[in-house]
């Protein structure tokens, strides 16, 4: 074993590099757009040929030098509901697990009837699905009952599986506080994490119950480096993270039209996406607010996201942005789709 | 063979904490550790322990975590730390607090600012029923507040156990205060100080028979310098420690995890797998009749030396076994069937 003093030079040498991080953190794989309905858009068949495709990237000479993905890496599988066919979400699984992806799932409470139903189910996914994320809000909680999510909670702990419930608020709709109680998640290591379910423009900046929810200004330090991913939509669409879906400036093309290699590339080469990566979108911000139409700004933000695609959508800004940034400068006309929360 | 990876450098840089948590696993203090002493990286030894990190295969994802003890008590030595491992490349940085320098929202702005032009990206802030004591739950709101101002993402380390649950700890907050704060929650385990000052009945849980921690590591520097292939009791054995960044190259160290069979074991199988071993070798009576966790089994096989020799050497053996038959199938030219863990 080398003694310290004896190579100094050695590390002294490497103080001018730099670790290069993975700039996509994980793989997002949205099988439906919305979550209202369960069945999937993506057919299981696409979902395995897309694994497979950035398995063979990211285990590759070429993936592992460009570093846009990690190995291994995470498979965050959401949208529409994954358990409603068990038996292609267990094929795409295992798919994952052979590409060296860590799968997670994630998934909501109304399909929870009875412990068994719940165990069962699980059951078929212990040893390979870790951990297990239920989204739940105070109206689920209302409709289905507080007991569903128990059920799923003790379910999942029976099997080693850890489970991170994702809590919902939004004006009108508290952060469902008996969520707190559950003995299952006082018993075991557990995550618990609120998020909002609304944007500024749902919220009455005159209603003193409400506006404490909007911050006056997007944080000036919230980067996006921890939100990059690769997000795959239903229709095959790559995005750089979970609330860019439908907005075309970011949209890094298709997994039916593209490599792999080639959205990856698009992604590392994108002066657009490095600055939000380091520095979030808040030098858009004080373009708009020193701009002429300032007034268009909205009262406050919920998140530097709010903001974004604010500003993206609407038409005021267009020559803000384009004045600041090149890759803004060749808007298309509208933003289509609902942007999918589910699937951060 | 499995892979072994990190999800990130901890650095632990002070064993001084201004609190004296009844549960504390460290047993930190205003004066050190009841256990480790009153040890603390330099600023110079933490500088060249990131660089050295960035360049580590195994290190997965870019994340730099600060803890202690309570770090912050060195404040300004903090803020170079995080600026160095930005300025090696580092883009996930963060640290643990009891948050009791959030006197104000004003002071929590303030402070929060300064660290996220550092390079903070999220704080990890310590909260529960043992805390409580010493810091006022005001000040964690202060900070969840400013965080949330200032764009530093917040997790809540909560800890829980048979009659202290999440609910008191966070009944004050309001949803304004919770919204995007992520609650970690753990149950209080009967180590370190916890050993003495926890009653066991209260002490939830069981070790599952086959968990094992190889997706959960992180690369460990203890004050002492000591290298460590987690932070979550492995660091306060010494017999886990696999080097000493005051005198070791910190890839020495991983590579002496990758290596030690007894290590794999542990990290790759599980900590329940060496149970067996442990009555063969006839420790069975030294260890505890109950463990909270896997963690918490595995800091009750290591704490005792001579149980963590006794298995150092079996696996030891073991494994020249296992060279000495590979080494016969090469010779034979014949297929190994050797499974390495």
């Amino acid at each position: 074993m080398h003694l310290r003093n004896e190579t100094s030079s050695t590390a002294t040498s490497r103080i001018g590099g730099r670790r290069r991080h993975c700039f996509l953190g994980g793989v997002g794989l949205s099988l439906r757009a919305d979550t209202a309905a369960q069945e999937w858009d993506l057919t299981p068949t696409e979902a395995i040929s897309f694994i497979t495709r950035i398995g063979e990237y990211v285990q590759s000479d070429e993936g592992r030098a460009a570093g846009g993905l990690a190995c291994p890496t995470t498979l965050q599988i959401a949208g529409g509901e994954p358990f409603s066919d068990p038996d292609a979400l267990d094929t795409i699984i295992d798919c994952a697990l052979h590409n060296l992806m860590r799968p997670e799932v994630t998934t909501l409470i109304r399909w929870v009837v009875t412990y068994d139903h719940a165990s069962a189910l699980l059951a078929r996914f212990k040893g390979k699905l870790n951990p297990l994320s239920v989204y739940v809000t105070q109206c689920d909680i209302d409709r289905y009952g507080l007991q569903s999510l128990i059920m799923l909670v003790d379910a999942a702990h029976a099997l080693d599986m850890n489970i991170n419930v994702h809590c919902g608020m939004a004006p009108g709709m508290p952060f469902p506080r008996e969520v707190l109680a559950i003995e299952g998640l006082n018993a075991r290591t557990s995550i618990i994490r609120s998020f909002p379910m609304f944007s500024s423009s749902d919220v009455d900046v005159t209603s003193e119950g409400t506006c404490g929810l909007l911050l006056p200004e997007p944080p000036r330090y919230r980067r996006c480096a921890d939100m990059m991913g690769f997000l795959i939509a239903s229709n095959g669409d790559v995005y750089p993270c979970s609330r860019s879906y439908g907005i075309p400036e970011l949209r890094l093309g298709s997994m039916r039209q593209n490599s792999v290699s080639e959205l990856v590339s698009r992604a590392l080469n994108s002066d657009q996406l490095q600055r939000l990566s380091t520095d979030g979108p808040g030098h858009l911000y004080a373009a708009c607010k020193g701009s002429e139409v300032s007034s268009y700004l909205r009262s406050g933000y919920v998140d530097t996201c709010d903001f974004h695609r604010h500003a993206l959508t609407e038409p005021a800004f267009a020559p803000i942005l384009a004045r600041t940034e090149h890759a803004y400068s060749n808007r298309p006309a509208h933003v289509v789709g609902p942007f999918n929360i589910l699937a951060s | 063979m499995k892979q072994l990876y990190f999800n990130a450098l901890v650095l632990e840089t002070v064993d001084r904490c201004n609190a004296k948590c009844a549960m504390c696993y460290q047993a930190a203090g205003p004066k050190g550790s009841d256990i480790r002493g009153d040890g603390r990286l330099s600023l110079a030894v933490v500088k060249r322990v990131i660089e050295e990190a960035a360049d580590l295969e195994e290190l997965v994802g870019s994340r730099v975590h600060v803890s202690g003890g309570e770090a912050f008590i060195n404040y300004r030595e903090m803020i170079e730390i995080f600026s160095h491992a930005r300025y090696c490349g580092f883009h996930d940085i963060g640290a643990t607090t009891n948050a009791f320098w959030a006197i104000s929202r004003n002071d929590a702005e303030r402070k929060c600012t300064e660290l996220a032009s550092a390079g903070v990206t999220y704080l990890e802030v310590s909260t529960d029923y043992w805390h409580l004591p010493y810091i006022d739950p005001k000040r964690v709101r202060n900070l969840t507040w400013a965080a949330r101002q200032t764009g530093v993402r917040i997790m809540l380390r909560t800890l829980t156990s048979r009659d202290h649950h999440m609910p008191e700890l966070l009944a004050e907050f309001t949803d304004e205060e919770l919204l995007y704060v992520q609650i970690g929650n753990s149950t209080v385990a009967p180590v370190g100080r916890g050993k003495y000052s926890l009653d066991p009945a209260t002490v939830y849980g069981s070790v599952a028979a086959d968990a094992c921690c190889e997706t959960m590591l992180n690369l460990t520097i203890s004050p002492d310098g000591n290298v460590y292939p987690c932070c979550a009791g492995a660091d306060m054995t010494a017999s886990l420690s696999c080097g000493n960044v005051h005198h070791d190259f910190l890839k020495d160290a991983v590579l002496k995890m990758r290596t030690d069979q007894m290590i794999r074991q542990l990290i790759h199988v599980g900590p329940s797998s060496l149970l067996t071993v442990i009555k063969t070798l006839g420790y069975a009576e030294r260890l505890l009749p109950d463990h909270s966790s896997i963690c918490h089994l595995c800091w009750d096989i290591f704490r005792d030396n001579e149980v963590a020799d006794a298995l150092r050497s079996y696996y030891q053996d073991r494994q020249l076994e296992m060279f000495t038959a590979y080494l016969e199938h090469i010779t034979a030219d014949e297929p190994t069937g050797c499974a390495a863990v």
